[in-house]
């Protein structure tokens, strides 16, 4: 927990110190005011943030001086997941060029389809058929009722 | 690989797709007409089209629909629409704030980019007073804001109440007023009926009913006549001064477009404003109709242009 | 009066208007649930549609579509943890643990009942103190919308969660991303780095991302078979033994709701927040706010439907529309040639009171038709959250990019939705966020107008009466949790017996019974 309370602190510090720079250096002086003082605000909460993560991992080595951490078994878990989560993340982007240059309901099913398998679903005789018909159903309503105008065409 | 085949096939059909219309051209128009509107779904604009679509689908045989794309100030709508197939299916609903994003310099198209259709409306510029400012005539307004800032409420930052407020102090030489920028004209009326604000430019539909109730004093109207709705009020022309300026709406193409399909598309606004339905409608929602052909309406966005160019600086002080 | 009110319900009651009164509250329950879709944009689409139809008939279709949509929205809150628009924002805070402890029914129902009870009461105060109320919305200037902003800011104190300095920190950011795009008293670009953003974060779109994609996000760190056991879901009817609890959260939040919907502009965002909070303060039972209390979804659901008849109260007495969404009812008055203000009470009684009745009646049939659906809808929690997954995100996407047909909205969906991920893995917040992002802006505006209107002179502050005293109460409502956590903390270090001891008596004697 301190460990990460302190990289914390130290984004929202470099975070606060670049909204202060861009400001001075990009934005025209009249409207300098406001931003200025939300990245200030930001530098002071991050450093508050770092020094209260200093603070509780001195405290926290001293009480468990002597023990070992045990936890390293589990960094390959972690890696896991936030690869998990990096291949829907990867999957939404994919989404957003397929279905603007290619076609909406590609785009929906493979997000679908894709999403669904990552988290872990396998029973193919029900992913398929619901994907297919969710993402014609959605581009159908969407534009007949919505009035909505997708980018690229239906197939 | 499956997607690339995909892709080429789609490509392939757009392409045979845009061929067959292009010699098909003839007998515009074939399918459905776009008008995309740069703002908000219910806001003036939005309104006026879609009354209007309403019209010219009936003229045209064909479905006229409206698609709002708000954002950027209207730039994204306008790039939008000024970057699709020059082939007259896609129309913007084109006003004042087509001319001063191109001067800001923000857009990619310059004003050679829209080849006019017509102008539809044109809702002059109403000078008011909050009843609480003490000032009830155009003389009073004038010595008022010779004298001191007055308080202005505008709807918001470069919108054609604003500009006219600049050009205003330009011409006359009037102190430069202290400006609210409100977030809306429903925001701005309130501020002025509530005294919150002195003194502002404002087009009659927004503030009909608290200038009925006395809350707002309108002083004079920005244009050669009288406004129908306000018989009583004077044009700044009687009260000595000549100021005419409004938020004008219209329609424009991407440039390239076919003349026979700009006629066509003309005639059918033409006849669309003179139908008693969109007559009816107007006047009922309070907006002036003044139609213009496609050429007088390019010729108009030429002068406003020139016009904004000279003064665009004011905006960049403020 | 009494006259007006019969004539309005002989204009009313006709087969049609019946018709379009069920019909207009299905079509807004349904779109109001859909993540993007919001009422007004299906008014937008109605509008139309009401060209053929007679006057009264169109205003009691849209006023059902708007007062059903703003309940709508509180379904997806619940049942997904992803508030479809702004407004139904504070009813996830509390509505969607309760689903995930196997409370999804109760949560419904309460969220049904109390916007039927803040709709009903904000039609009562429509129909009868319309004109009063009209001269209090002209009482709002630059300082008094300041001062507004500023209560509705002052909230993130209490919503922040554990750690003050991480809720401080997660509205500083979100006060950021609300300077993005022009300043709006200068016209100059503030972090415009792309043209999309000259007119500001889309906040929609940044709401869908920090909820919608973040749960997807969520579920797929866990392992697959982690996905548990369905939570049960009881009945939707809460029992009169529960009503009878909420009833002094709904008249709080209905007041609260239709006070703030009156203000033009002010909107329904800032009602949800502060009924919200309000209701945060004054809480004595358990669970906490945020853990899945029922009164934390009762108070904004009330609210939120409280602003609706509210925000109708300045377009009928004053002919200016409170919000969007009564803009759109302008729209659709001035088509059928009827003007509003004080004229339209004199000359077409019959229309106006229709139009009070129509939001009364809209109301109640709210209720049942919404029992009903949610009897259904509920079942969506039986879908494997596996499976869910990939439905909610090409929902959200759809929705996000139907805002206003912008592909760079999805973008920025995605992107808050990254955001919404680091937040939680960092423990911080995103509740404050939310709440910076949309009232940041409204407060800067109001206090650089304020600043012009008093010769750059902060005098207003203690001038202007109204603004004093909301200011006041933000202080308080700012510093009170701040400091009482304070004291919480510095007692649990110094005598954690004790507080232990405390703890657990408020735990026995401030139990909330379920049924």
């Amino acid at each position: 927990m301190p460990k990460k309370d302190i990289g914390l602190g130290v984004v929202s510090i470099g975070f606060g110190t670049w909204i202060i720079l861009y400001t001075a250096a990009e934005i025209k002086k009249k409207s300098q005011f406001w931003p200025t003082v939300i990245g200030w605000g930001i530098v002071i909460l991050g450093a508050l943030i770092l020094a209260m993560g200093i603070f509780n991992l001195i405290k926290e080595k001293k009480a468990s001086a002597g023990k070992t951490a045990a936890k390293k078994t589990d960094a390959k878990e972690d890696m896991r997941k936030y690869l998990k989560v990096a291949a829907v993340v990867g999957l939404l982007v994919v989404f957003y060029f397929v279905f603007q240059y290619v076609s909406y309901v590609l785009a929906t099913v493979i997000l679908i389809v894709g999403t669904s398998v990552l988290l872990g679903y396998r029973n193919w005789k029900i992913l398929i058929p619901v994907a297919v018909v969710m993402s014609v159903v959605l581009y159908l309503v969407f534009w007949k009722v919505f009035n909505v105008h997708f980018p690229a065409p239906f197939y | 690989m499956k997607k690339t085949l995909r892709s080429v096939i789609a490509l392939a059909l757009a392409f045979m797709l845009t061929f067959v219309m292009g010699t098909a051209m003839a007998a515009f128009p074939e399918k459905e007409v776009t008008i995309v509107v740069p703002f908000k779904a219910g806001g003036n604009v939005d309104l006026c089209c879609r009354i209007i679509a309403d019209e010219m689908t009936r003229i045209l045989g064909k479905q006229v629909v409206v698609e709002d794309r708000e954002g950027g100030g209207a730039i994204i709508g306008q790039t939008y629409a000024l970057g699709q197939p020059a082939d007259g299916y896609t129309m913007l609903a084109l006003t004042s704030s087509f001319v001063t994003n191109i001067l800001s310099g923000d857009t990619d198209f310059g004003i050679e980019d829209a080849a006019a259709i017509g102008q539809f409306c044109f809702d002059p510029e109403i000078v008011v007073a909050s009843a609480d400012s003490g000032i009830t005539n155009m003389d009073e307004f004038m010595a008022a804001a010779k004298a001191e800032s007055l308080t202005n409420s505008t709807p918001g930052f470069s919108t054609s109440h604003h500009i006219a407020s600049l050009i205003m102090t330009e011409q006359f030489g009037l102190t430069p007023f202290s400006y609210m920028h409100t977030d809306g004209s429903a925001d701005q009326v309130v501020q002025l009926a509530g005294g919150h604000a002195q003194v502002g430019l404002t087009t009659y539909g927004g503030a009909a009913t608290l200038i009925q109730e006395g809350k707002i004093i309108p002083l004079a109207v920005c244009n050669s006549e009288r406004h129908q709705a306000l018989p009583d009020v004077p044009t700044m022309a009687e009260c000595g001064y000549d100021f005419v300026y409004g938020a004008y709406r219209g329609f424009a193409v991407p440039a390239g477009t076919p003349e026979d399909v700009i006629g066509i598309l003309s005639d059918a606004l033409k006849q669309a404003m003179e139908s008693e339905a969109v007559i009816k409608a107007f006047n009922d929602s309070g907006f002036p109709i003044m139609y213009m052909n496609a050429a007088d309406y390019q010729a108009f966005l030429a002068t406003d242009y020139a016009n904004m160019e000279a003064i665009y600086y004011l905006l960049d002080e403020e | 009066m009494l006259q007006n009110i019969l004539a309005g319900f002989a204009a009313l009651f006709t087969w049609e208007n019946i018709l379009f009164l069920v019909f207009g509250t299905l079509v807004g329950l349904i779109i109001g649930a859909l993540p993007g879709l919001t009422g007004n944009m299906a008014i937008a689409l109605m509008v139309p549609i009401t060209y053929t139809m007679s006057a009264t008939t169109g205003l009691v279709f849209l006023t059902a579509i708007y007062c059903s949509s703003i309940f709508g929205g509180s379904i997806s809150a619940i049942l997904l943890g992803i508030p479809g628009t702004i407004s139904s924002f504070a009813t996830t805070l509390d509505g969607y643990p309760m689903a995930k402890q196997g409370k999804a029914g109760q949560a419904l129902g309460i969220s049904t009942i109390s916007s039927v009870f803040g709709g009903l009461f904000s039609a009562i105060v429509l129909m009868f103190l319309t004109t009063v109320l009209a001269e209090f919305a002209l009482k709002f200037g630059p300082a008094e919308y300041f001062a507004v902003a500023v209560l509705g800011l002052s909230c993130i104190a209490s919503i922040g969660g554990k750690s003050i300095i991480k809720g401080l920190l997660s509205g500083f950011i979100g006060l950021f991303f609300a300077v993005i795009g022009q300043d709006p008293q200068r016209g100059t670009k503030r972090f415009v780095f792309d043209i999309h953003l000259l007119s500001g974060v889309t906040l929609v779109a940044a709401l869908i991302g920090i909820f919608g994609v973040i749960s997807v996000l969520k579920s797929a760190e866990k392992k697959s078979k982690e996905t548990g056991p369905i939570p049960e879901v009881d009945h939707v009817w809460i029992g009169w033994k529960m009503c009878k609890k909420l009833l002094p959260t709904w008249l709080r939040g209905s007041v609260i709701g239709t006070i703030i919907g009156i203000i033009p502009g002010a909107g329904t965002n800032v009602a949800t927040f502060l009924a919200y909070d309000t209701e945060n303060k004054f809480n004595r039972s358990k669970p906490k706010f945020g853990e899945g209390n029922p009164k934390g979804v009762a108070a904004p659901e009330a609210a939120n439907n409280g602003v609706t008849g509210g925000s109708m109260v300045p377009l009928l007495a004053l002919g200016v529309p409170g919000n969007a969404t009564s803009a759109l009812f302008l729209g659709a008055l001035l088509l059928k040639g009827l003007t509003t203000g004080p004229v339209l009470f004199t000359e077409h009684a019959d229309v106006a009171y229709s139009l009070f009745l129509a939001f009364f009646f809209a109301n109640i049939v709210m209720a049942p038709l919404g029992l009903f659906l949610l009897r259904y809808m509920k079942k969506i929690l039986s879908i494997p959250e596996s499976l869910l997954g990939g439905i909610i995100l090409a929902f959200c996407m759809t929705g996000v990019f139907s805002i206003s047909s912008s592909s760079f909205d999805v973008l920025t969906c995605i992107f808050f939705g990254l955001l919404g991920y680091a937040f939680y893995k960092f423990d911080i917040p995103t509740a404050p966020l939310i709440v910076c992002l949309v009232l940041g802006s409204m407060a800067e505006s109001n206090l650089q107008q304020a600043l012009v209107a008093n010769k750059g002179s902060y005098s207003f502050l203690w001038t202007h009466p109204v603004a004093l005293i909301v200011l006041l109460i933000s202080l308080v409502s700012f510093f009170v949790p701040i400091i009482t956590k304070m004291v919480k903390t510095y007692r649990k270090t110094r005598h954690p017996e004790v507080v232990a001891a405390s703890d657990l008596a408020e735990d026995t004697s401030d139990e909330m019974d379920d049924d």
